[in-house]
């Protein structure tokens, strides 16, 4: 049966030529497609803070004019952050216990006594609390009056957290470094 | 495809041409030194005398990140010499003939002023300039030029390093794929 | 019915609701081509890679850019300099103009020199002319965003060109600049069709460009229509066709990665690297090398309103040519006179860019001339072309007999 000797014969050089394309087609899309997800990252690198807000991750913050028992609203990574130089009853109050639903105690909560350091943004949703010296409080939030101690605790709800404490360093007495680089 | 080559580089021949400068004495033919030592060593004297007078807005303070501005103010250095002297981060690439125009021009003063009221250059259209001669010794001429060719194109060394990657990779790429296509014409066509 | 993998039955839950196999078949699998074309059937393709090129790079170059003249300049420095991988990206968009340019202008000779432009794709060339137009269009308002010398005077001086027009010639200048010169306003709105109308324009009628091309097929090296029943002589687009795109794309990638690594300030003139100054124009004016041969055009007529009219002629009337040239031949090569007619008008267009970097004085300024002449006569003369060879054809025919 020569005919079927054929066919099979063409059959099986089809084959070869299969193989062989296959593996060579394989490999070029492989290449080209790791080439494209290499080539794609550089762009979605580009998305990312450029240099020039890269260097605003920290801060230096002159405190050297806040005056004892008041507040200074600085700015770091471009959210409010407080500087309360507190007077010796302020510390008395904020020592004296570890606050409300969040506990913690005040010496966490600082580097030097005299100096709070605080992001201003309630954690509840965000609003800036509003600077109020009263015997139970220190802040309270205009939003949805969560309020706050002298450690920068939460007293009152609707905030679940207390005022969060950013990451600083004193370069100096009169000079914190806020952030991590 | 060699018509197609040639339309490329008839392209490319036209471009040039585009990028004929003006009127000039030719430049000198001097090699740019990209080493860090003569670079560091150009930074230092630009820092110490050129800042005085000109800014290098795009390149920053390594301690305060702020731009580099001139000692003078604009409005002074406009009183007193009648033009504000131009900003430095890019004049490297800023002038026809790139750096090497820097260098011809720092080292093209001449010593009879002859119409002009400051400084007589050879290298600057009209000849004249506002900028009196800085008399650099050739040496640190072409450090300050090494130090302004790095400050306008930061980016040189490595772009040039990945484009080689980049290159190789895509003449791998290109061959392969040229692989396939001959395989599939042989079979689609015969 | 035998079970299905998941993938598949994922591919029926699409293929049910949107035409997606019909799609595939009717552009891709089933799309039949011409087995007989030469690589200069790939720069339609190259363009729709230079054109995702340019939508890629220009959305990422849009995100950091700053459209104020106080800040454009130095936007642009930062991104070259503080945005990560912004010395690549802003390179890319800039030459990536340049080869966009490139492309475009030899996928419009391959239609001139092969009657694609003839029935029955009159319609398909249109809409590549109005293409062109966008291009011409992203070219010009992208150049003045970088906000450097060149910049500036580039669209002052063709902006200016308005003024020509007759009675309402000032008022129109305003128009086109939001304000009495370019300015902060001009900047605004140049940034906004650059990044709005002229991406939106360009997918819009590449997509109709595409759609019209499948309906009548590609035009072929022979000029002479394949019958669609020759089976034999038409191959599927995909796989020969997107594999000869596929490596020779690449291959002009290389190129284009070679400027872009090598010689990213190529085709920028220095001026570009000097902050815009309202108050002192560069000491010489040369636009994008592929504005050239239009800015000679304009140069050569001093009259100015004519030359204003040139200027816009010069693109204007490559919609005209289905038009101007009737004849039923579509291959230059087969055609006595148009042959060298079309040869010479591609020396002109190149002679014409290279007098655009020449001041319009004295022989240049002659030169121009005759060259703008010749540039309006090649189509202007298609009528009579085309009628003289029908002449000879009759005569030759007759003789043979």
């Amino acid at each position: 049966m020569p005919d079927q000797k054929d066919d099979g014969e063409i059959i099986e050089s089809a084959d070869n030529t299969q193989t062989r394309r296959d593996w060579l087609l394989i490999s070029t899309l492989t290449l080209a497609t790791a080439g494209t997800a290499v080539g794609l990252w550089p762009f979605i690198k580009s998305l990312n803070p450029s240099a020039e807000i890269q260097a605003q991750r920290t801060s230096k913050i002159d405190i050297s004019a806040v005056e004892l028992g008041e507040q200074l609203v600085a700015q770091w990574q471009g959210k409010p952050l407080f500087i309360v130089h507190r007077t010796k009853e302020m510390i008395e109050k904020a020592e004296a216990d570890d606050g409300g639903t969040d506990p913690q105690a005040d010496s966490e909560r600082v580097e030097r006594p005299e100096w709070l350091i605080l992001l201003g943004t309630c954690p509840h949703l965000g609003c800036v609390p509003r600077f109020e010296e009263t015997d139970e409080y220190l802040w309270v939030c205009p939003c949805h009056n969560s309020t706050f101690d002298y450690s920068g605790r939460v007293l009152r709800a609707p905030s679940p957290k207390n005022l969060q404490v950013p990451p600083y360093r004193f370069i100096s007495d009169t000079e914190i470094e806020v952030g991590e680089a | 495809m060699a018509v197609l080559g040639a339309t490329l580089v008839l392209f490319a021949g036209l471009v040039g041409v585009a990028a004929a400068s003006e009127e000039l004495p030719p430049l000198p033919d001097v090699s740019i030194p990209t080493d860090a030592e003569t670079i560091e060593l150009g930074e230092r004297i630009v820092m110490a005398r050129c800042k005085t007078c000109h800014s290098l807005q795009y390149l920053r303070d390594e301690e305060t990140l702020q731009p580099l501005l001139s000692g003078i103010t604009p409005d002074t250095a406009k009183k007193q010499f009648g033009v504000v002297p131009p900003d430095l981060s890019l004049i490297a690439i800023a002038r026809p003939g790139g750096a090497a125009h820097t260098y011809a021009f720092l080292t093209g003063y001449e010593n009879d002023l002859g119409d002009c009221e400051k400084a007589a250059n050879r290298f600057i259209s009209g000849g004249c300039t506002a900028m009196v001669d800085p008399r650099l010794s050739d040496e640190d001429a072409l450090a300050i030029t090494a130090f302004l060719k790095e400050a306008a194109d930061p980016n040189e060394k490595i772009r040039v390093q990945i484009g080689i990657w980049v290159e190789i990779f895509l003449g791998i790429l290109t061959v392969m794929a040229y692989l396939v296509y001959r395989r599939i014409k042989k079979r689609e066509l015969g | 019915m035998a079970e299905k993998g998941s993938l598949s039955r994922v591919y029926d839950w699409f293929d049910r609701q949107l035409p997606v196999t019909e799609l595939m078949e009717n552009h891709a699998t089933k799309y039949p081509t011409p087995k007989n074309l030469t690589y200069w059937w790939n720069f339609g393709s190259l363009a729709a890679i230079f054109l995702v090129i340019q939508i890629l790079t220009g959305i990422l170059l849009a995100v950091q850019y700053k459209n104020d003249p106080t800040l454009a300049f130095d936007s642009v420095q930062r991104i070259v300099r503080d945005v990560e991988w912004g010395w690549l990206i802003q390179p890319m968009h800039a030459i990536g103009a340049s080869f966009f340019f490139l492309v475009m202008f030899i996928h419009l000779g391959r239609g001139m020199v092969y009657g694609s432009y003839k029935s029955p794709r009159a319609l398909l060339w249109l809409i590549g002319c109005a293409l062109f137009m966008v291009l011409v269009i992203a070219g010009f308002t992208g150049y003045l965003l970088p906000w450097g010398q060149m910049s500036y005077w580039a669209a002052q001086v063709i902006t200016e060109v308005f003024s020509a027009v007759p009675v309402v010639g000032q008022t129109l200048v305003e128009w086109v600049r939001g304000s009495f010169v370019v300015s902060d306003a001009t900047l605004s709105r140049m940034f906004t069709y650059h990044i709005v109308l002229v991406p939106i324009l360009f997918i819009m009628l590449t997509v109709v460009h595409i759609s019209a091309l499948h309906k009548v097929g590609s035009s072929n090296p022979t000029g002479v229509e394949i019958d669609k029943k020759e089976k034999d002589k038409f191959a599927t687009f995909h796989p020969l066709t997107t594999a000869k795109d596929a490596w020779f794309g690449l291959l002009v990638l290389m190129v284009f990665f070679a400027f872009v690594f090598f010689a990213p300030h190529y085709f920028t003139p220095v001026a570009q690297f000097i902050e815009a100054n309202p108050l002192q124009t560069p000491p010489e004016i040369v636009p994008e090398w592929y504005f050239l041969s239009m800015f000679a055009i304009l140069r050569s007529i001093p009259e100015k309103l004519l030359g204003v009219v040139a200027l816009f002629g010069s693109v204007g009337i490559l919609f005209f040519l289905p038009l101007l040239d009737r004849s039923p031949v579509k291959r230059a090569f087969s055609r006595p006179i148009f042959r060298w007619g079309l040869l010479l008008f591609f020396l002109d267009f190149i002679y014409l860019g290279y007098l655009g970097t020449k001041p319009p004085l004295g022989a240049n300024l002659v030169a121009g001339q005759i060259a703008t002449l010749y540039y309006f006569l090649f189509f202007l003369s298609l009528p009579l072309v085309t009628w003289l060879e029908a002449k000879m054809a009759a005569k030759k025919g007759a003789k043979d007999e």
